[in-house]
């Protein structure tokens, strides 16, 4: 559905993005994960046609062209990082003003926004001006502006920045839907946590290059290092650690972690057992050194 | 055509939702335009101040008395008596008066030797900010002498005593036996003549008002000055036939610096991505915001129309205005789309918006109309829209153009709103 083959960007001496390379399957939730300037919002930017790419190809839809052709962008939905709806208007005269732009007339425009506010729960207020909303219910506006029009890829950049945790949740949830609607989904995020939850592949982009890609548990498995399992047994056991520190509480480091914890049950007594798997917070420290959120 | 319209309506309907925007695109503009027709009307001719000057009779003659008195009574001067010299130069220094004038010694005996071939001289001092001012105060003091003059015709007395005046001038310079000295002599024997003639019907007339210095019925030179007439309704036009154009003009330009603006409007909001990833093509995309600034151009040039329309102005041609009203608003919005093209920000936008058409409007007669202004000014003007407005809206109200002199105007008009939106669309940055 959506392809970029060594696509580059730069703005002056600074390189955006350098050299990435990605497709994304129809029906699919790509997550595209990384720091603050981490090229994200420029990669969007070339996929949607507003941004040129110095070198490399976009190529969107079973046709495979350039987003900046009208019948491609028709497919197309975005909801960028910075709010794009009219505070002036309510939310049903964005949706409507949208949907016209996108080819929508008549009843079905009413239909399809009706549905689109339900969907992001904005219907008991559509009928209010946006400069009244919260940030969270612009957020999902600014989702349902992407949607509106039916389209067959939608691109999300960050789009639960500076949202609350209900709202956030319903944009998870709305973006499950979609993906479980055909819908194919590029979706952006320096939250780990959302990329785990809502998509099947991830792809970890730093300082503009893209170094690892495939799904949370390949990458976990790849780079994420080993699991550590913390077994506490029954009291009087006195057992130590395995490396022998004497607290009460055995520590494992393995990449089984299930077969480690058999073999403790097995052993004797277990009050507890806490394992921590290794995570995108884990594989982006192993792959850069530093944390997501540095 | 759908998406033109709505994007159209969008602008107009986000415009009508902010009323500090609503009153400065739609009735600033009318105030603007009204209050430059109400102050344009002064220089046109109606009901303008009258001249502010100061006065030194430093002659203290009949003559020189006579001609402070006519400035004195004169409608379009404003005339004060300083005590001194150096209280009148304060006077213009300060600004208090447009020039000091000052009726030199001499002046008196210059106006008698009148036929002796002398000049009667007067001088000004002038504030060099009010040279405009300067050029119609020397008409003027010119009428003002040559109607003196002109008494020298028809006073006895004074015609005697020019003559006399003029004899013993040329007595010291020209021989009377040369044929030089008897045509002057006979020429001063002939005013002799003409001056008892005079006397002599005076006194026969006795009762009827004597010729003075400061009348008399005798001017070689009448200039009748007629204003041209409005088409074919043999009227002539009033102030504010004239001026009206001219403000209309400014009131056209206040509309359209809000809309130049708009690109940049939508790149703030962040809802430019949005009509950029649209399938709409760049030019749909500005058509629809041109087509609401000439809605909002339009409304704003029927408010003025009924403005001037309340103040005395009586249109000729209704067709022709319709017609300008609408070729002027495409080509001021087309322009004005292009010169957004050039800004990134809103206040980019708002001052290019301003800044050019500003000077536009300068060379175009918007501000100081082209008569006053340098030849340079008067020659690269036909390139201002402002001009052609202002023609074409003076052509529909009483120029009473042909047709086909109507055509150039709407024209010009037409063709800077179509090349501007082929700038605009080629030149319209879409990134952030």
């Amino acid at each position: 559905m959506l392809e970029l083959v060594e696509v580059k960007k730069s703005f002056g001496p600074r390189v955006a993005v350098d050299g990435v390379s990605l497709s994304v399957k129809t029906g699919e939730v790509f997550g595209l994960l990384g720091p603050n300037g981490a090229g994200k919002s420029t990669t969007i930017g070339m996929c949607i046609g507003v941004l040129r790419p110095d070198a490399g190809s976009v190529r969107v839809g079973a046709g495979g062209l350039s987003p900046e052709r009208p019948e491609v962008r028709r497919q197309l939905g975005v909801a960028p990082q910075s709010l794009a709806v009219y505070d002036e208007l309510t939310g049903r005269e964005n949706l409507a003003y949208f949907g016209t732009l996108q080819g929508l007339s008549g009843a079905d425009l009413r239909e399809r926004v009706a549905r689109t506010l339900e969907s992001v729960g904005l219907s008991d207020r559509a009928n209010d001006r946006v400069a009244g909303y919260s940030g969270g219910m612009k957020r999902r506006l600014n989702l349902a502006a992407a949607l509106v029009h039916g389209p067959g890829l939608v691109l999300l950049d960050e789009p639960t920045a500076g949202v609350d945790p209900q709202s956030r949740n319903s944009i998870l949830d709305m973006v499950r839907r979609l993906a479980s609607g055909g819908t194919t989904v590029l979706y952006t995020t320096h939250y780990m946590e959302e990329a785990e939850k809502v998509c099947d592949r991830v792809g970890i982009i730093d300082n503009g290059r893209l170094l690892a890609l495939g799904t949370v548990d390949e990458l976990v498995g790849r780079f994420g290092g080993e699991s550590v399992v913390r077994i506490r047994r029954a009291a009087g056991r006195g057992e130590s650690d395995a490396d022998g520190a004497g607290s009460g509480v055995t520590t494992i480091r393995t990449a089984q972690p299930i077969r480690e914890l058999e073999r403790e049950l097995a052993t004797g007594t277990v009050a507890s057992v806490t394992i921590d798997r290794p995570d995108l917070e884990a594989v982006f420290l192993s792959l850069t050194g530093r944390s997501l959120r540095d | 055509m759908r998406a033109i319209i709505a994007i159209a309506l969008n602008d107009l309907r986000l415009l009508a939702r902010d009323k500090a925007a609503v009153f400065f695109t739609l009735g600033f503009p009318v105030l603007f335009a009204l209050f430059f027709t109400m102050a344009m009307r002064g220089m046109s001719g109606g009901g303008g101040a009258a001249m502010d000057i100061a006065v030194m009779d430093l002659d203290k003659s009949v003559p020189s008395a006579a001609l402070v008195g006519d400035m004195q009574t004169d409608s379009s001067l404003k005339v004060v008596t300083p005590e001194g010299l150096e209280e009148g130069r304060a006077l213009v220094r300060r600004g208090k008066v447009a020039a000091l004038v000052i009726v030199p010694q001499g002046f008196g005996e210059q106006m008698g030797g009148l036929f002796a071939g002398q000049t009667m001289k007067l001088e000004a001092e002038v504030d060099p900010s009010r040279q405009a001012e300067a050029g119609l105060l020397t008409g003027k003091l010119n009428q003002l002498a040559f109607k003196q003059m002109s008494s020298a015709f028809t006073d006895p007395g004074q015609m005697d005593r020019a003559v006399e005046n003029a004899r013993k001038m040329l007595a010291g310079s020209v021989n009377e036996d040369t044929p030089q000295g008897k045509a002057f002599g006979g020429f001063y024997d002939s005013l002799g003549g003409l001056s008892r003639e005079l006397s002599r019907i005076q006194a026969e007339e006795k009762g009827e008002p004597g010729v003075t210095a400061g009348g008399g019925g005798f001017s070689p030179v009448v200039v009748e000055i007629r204003s041209l007439s409005r088409g074919d309704k043999k009227e002539p036009a009033t102030t504010s036939d004239i001026a009206f154009p001219q403000g209309m003009a400014w009131g056209l330009m206040s509309c359209v610096v809000g809309f130049a603006s708009s690109f940049a409007a939508e790149r703030r909001r962040g809802t430019l991505v949005r009509l950029t990833t649209s399938p709409l093509s760049r030019a749909t995309l500005l058509g629809g915001k041109v087509l609401g600034g000439f809605v909002a151009c339009v409304v704003v040039m029927g408010l003025l129309i009924v403005g001037a329309m309340v103040m005395g102005t009586r249109v000729a041609n209704w067709p022709f205005l319709v017609a300008i009203v609408l070729c002027a608003a495409a080509g001021f919005v087309g322009f004005s789309l292009a010169l957004a093209a050039f800004a990134r920000t809103e206040e980019g936008a708002g001052g290019i918006g301003r800044a050019v058409p500003m000077v536009l409007a300068m060379i175009g007669g918007g501000t100081i109309p082209l008569a006053f202004m340098p030849e340079t000014f008067r020659r690269v003007s036909d390139i201002s829209p402002f001009k052609w407005a202002i023609y074409g809206v003076e052509g529909a109200i009483w120029r009473g153009l042909t047709p086909g002199e109507f055509v150039l105007p709407c024209g010009i008009l037409l063709g800077l709103g179509l090349v501007s939106f082929a700038v605009g669309v080629r030149r319209l940055s879409w990134t952030d």
